[in-house]
């Protein structure tokens, strides 16, 4: 009688925990899908900028063989003015990272 | 009792005391089997008990870092938004304005098309096919 109840016992403590671990499976999975989708959403800015940054690079080279785009690329400080120089006070336009 | 049950025959062929060993023995055997029932059980409430310790601890990870990196993530959207995208977007359109007179620099502005889609205004250029050659005449 005694191992017949104990045996009644552990089926509904296996049957609580098995929905508990249904249960947080469930969330667990939802969990990781969000964060899924932030990281998704980061990589896509990343890879705007990266690609910004690149396009400007590639603009700053091709300013070198055509001086026509140059005040576009003055315009947005990826290069100097003419006859603006850098002097120690002045914030030099910033290096276009590769 | 049918006379004719195989079972029936079995238990009078048999005598009083050799049953009787026969039912200890089978009682004895039920005994160890809910037995070995009740361990098998208590281990698996021991595994389950386990898995829901993994899979709470997992969830509590995924959570904290959620809740982390969407707050960073969505500062960096919030700043990109307001302030990059406009430039960005002035860019781009200055430099496509700027290939429709220098037709050099359209190869540079279609190469990052594919990253910049929704910066550019213009559609594609269409591709110039490749003149057909006409077809040599067979010698003579």
């Amino acid at each position: 009688m005694r191992s017949i109840l104990l045996g009644a016992f552990l089926a509904g403590a296996l049957v609580v925990g098995a929905v508990g671990a249904s249960w947080l499976a469930t969330v667990h999975f939802f969990a990781i899908k969000e964060l899924e989708k932030v990281t998704a959403h980061y990589v896509t800015l990343t890879t705007t900028v990266n690609a910004v940054q690149a396009l400007a690079n590639e603009a700053v080279d091709y300013s070198k063989r055509n001086a026509a785009i140059d005040p576009i690329l003055q315009q947005y400080e990826l290069k100097p003015k003419p006859g603006a120089s850098v002097g120690p006070g002045q914030a030099a336009p910033k290096p276009a990272a590769r | 009792m049918d006379a004719s049950d195989p079972q029936a025959d079995f238990v009078q062929s048999k005598p009083a005391a050799s049953l009787a060993n026969e039912v200890e023995e089978l009682q004895e055997q039920q005994r160890s089997l809910q037995a070995l029932f009740v361990v098998a059980l208590a281990a698996l409430v021991v595994l389950c008990l386990g898995v829901d310790l993994y899979l709470f601890k997992q969830w509590r990870i995924a959570k904290t870092q959620l809740a982390e990196q969407g707050r960073v993530v969505s500062n960096i959207a919030a700043e990109f938004h307001q302030s990059r995208e406009k430039n960005i977007r002035s860019f781009v359109n200055q430099l496509e304005t700027f290939a429709k007179s220098n037709r050099d620099f359209l190869p540079i502005l279609e190469k990052y098309r594919p990253a910049l889609n929704q910066y550019f205004t213009s559609p594609p250029p269409l591709a110039v096919p490749a003149p057909v050659p006409l077809p040599k005449p067979p010698p003579k």
